[in-house]
C-alpha cells in the first residue's frame, strides 16, 4: 500500500478544511482536480504571557506536527523541518498555553522567490474564531523553503513573528512509481 | 501572487480579521467586600464583576467593574466564574458562589468545581482550610444569540445572598466575507477574504 493511498486527504481533516482555492465558495472541498496526497497538522503552542512579557516567541513557542514517521524533524522547538510532497497540504494552527489568552495564527511568511511552489492561505472553522493556516506544495521542492508564523497575541495590535524560520524539505527519496 | 503589504513575500487570497477576539475560556471574576455586604445584610456597593472578555469591535464586555456586567462569549466557550474576596490580606475569608442560575438552560455542566476532596485532604477545618473552588460551565454549542441574565447567589459566612444583573451576551462570530484590496502595483483590485 502506498503512503498516497494510507493518507489520501479523505479523513475529517481534509474534509473540514477549505484551501480557499475558490473564495465564492469556501465549503468546497480540497479535492478534484488538485488532489491532496497527505495533510499533515502543524501545531504551534504559544505561552502568549511569557511571549508578551519578553517581547520575543524566542522560549514561548514550540512547534509539533505529525509527520514524524515521514522524516520531520525539530518537534518540541521553535523550528520544525517537514517534509512533504507535491500536492501535499500542511494545516498549521495555534494553540494557547493559557487557555484564557488569545493567540491567533495571524500569517505565514514566505519568500515570493518560493511562489511557484508553495501557496498559502487561511480559513476559520465554522462558526468559530479559530484560525488555520495552509500551506500547500504546487511542485515537488528541490531546496529547503524557509518560512515563518506569525501570531497575534493577547490585545498587543503588531504581529510576533518566530525569531527563527521553519522550513518545508523536499521528500525523502521513495520506492520509484510512488513519489512525485 | 505576492503580498501587496510586502512583495517579497507570498499573498494568501484570504487573512484573519484584523481583531483581538475572546479566547476559549473567559474569566469571570465576582470581587466581594464581604465585611461590607455582612454589615449591611445586602450585596448593594459591596460587589463588582470583572471580565477578560471582549465584543465585536475589540471593545471591553459592557459593565465591566459593576454589578451589570455583560459577558461577550460565543457558544461553545468555558466560562469560569471566580470569586474575589477584599479583606485583610491571609485572613480566611468564608465566601464561596452557592449557585448560577439562568432562567433557561444556557450551559453545559454548570456547577461548582474544585471543592476540596474531604478523603483526600482529612485535615481539612471547615471555614479555616483555605478553599480555591470556583463555578464554570460552557455554553451551550447551538445556544442562541441573544441576552440571557442570571443570577449569582454568593454564601457569605452563614448569609446566602443574591446578585442580579449579569447577563452573557452571546453572538456569533461573523462569516466570511470579502473586501477589494489594490495591488500595489496596479489599478486593477482584488479581492480578499476576511476569516475568524
Amino acid at each position: 500500500m502506498t503512503r498516497a493511498a494510507t493518507r489520501s486527504g479523505t479523513g475529517p481533516l481534509a474534509q473540514a478544511v477549505s484551501t480557499g482555492s475558490d473564495p465564492a465558495d469556501p465549503s468546497e472541498p480540497i479535492v478534484s482536480d488538485r488532489p491532496v496526497r497527505t495533510v499533515v497538522t502543524g501545531l504551534a503552542l504559544v505561552d502568549v504571557v511569557g511571549a508578551l512579557a519578553s517581547g520575543t516567541l524566542a522560549n514561548s513557542a514550540y512547534l509539533f506536527d505529525n509527520a514524524q514517521t515521514d522524516g520531520a524533524i525539530g518537534h518540541g522547538t521553535a523550528s520544525l523541518s517537514t517534509p512533504l510532497s507535491a500536492g501535499d497540504l500542511m494545516v498549521w494552527v495555534s494553540m494557547g498555553l493559557e487557555c484564557e489568552a488569545f493567540v491567533r495564527l495571524s500569517g505565514i511568511r514566505i519568500d515570493a522567490a518560493f511562489a511557484e511552489f508553495v501557496a498559502i492561505d487561511c480559513g476559520a472553522y465554522t462558526g468559530t474564531a479559530v484560525v488555520y493556516w495552509t500551506l500547500r506544495v504546487l511542485k515537488t521542492l528541490v531546496e529547503p523553503i524557509p518560512y515563518q508564523l506569525e501570531f497575534r497575541l493577547g490585545s498587543r495590535s503588531e504581529p510576533m513573528i518566530m525569531p527563527v524560520p521553519s522550513y518545508l524539505l523536499p521528500p525523502r527519496a521513495t520506492p520509484a512509481g510512488e513519489g512525485q | 501572487m505576492t503580498d501587496p503589504a510586502n512583495p517579497s513575500l507570498i499573498a494568501s487570497p484570504s487573512q484573519p480579521r484584523a481583531l483581538v477576539r475572546n479566547s476559549i475560556q473567559l474569566n469571570i471574576v465576582i470581587i466581594v467586600d464581604v465585611a461590607r455586604a455582612i454589615a449591611a445584610g445586602t450585596l448593594d456597593d459591596a460587589v463588582m464583576l470583572v471580565d477578560n472578555s471582549v465584543d465585536r469591535d475589540e471593545k471591553p464586555s459592557p459593565g465591566r467593574g459593576t454589578t451589570g456586567l455583560a459577558t461577550q462569549a460565543q457558544p461553545g466557550m468555558v466560562l469560569n466564574w471566580i470569586i474575589y474576596p477584599v479583606g485583610p490580606f491571609g485572613d480566611p475569608v468564608p465566601a464561596a458562589i452557592d449557585a448560577i442560575s439562568f432562567a433557561q438552560k444556557v450551559c453545559f455542566k454548570l456547577q461548582s468545581y474544585g471543592a476540596v476532596d474531604i478523603p483526600r485532604s482529612p485535615d481539612y477545618v471547615p471555614g479555616v482550610t483555605p478553599v480555591y473552588d470556583y463555578w464554570a460551565g460552557m455554553v451551550l454549542p447551538k445556544l442562541a444569540a441573544g441576552s440571557y441574565p442570571y443570577d449569582v447567589t454568593l454564601r457569605l459566612g452563614e448569609e446566602r445572598m443574591t446578585l442580579t444583573g449579569a447577563t452573557l451576551d452571546i453572538w456569533y462570530i461573523p462569516p466570511d466575507d470579502s473586501e477589494m484590496l489594490l495591488r500595489d502595483d496596479a489599478a486593477e483590485a482584488r479581492p480578499i477574504r476576511r476569516v475568524g
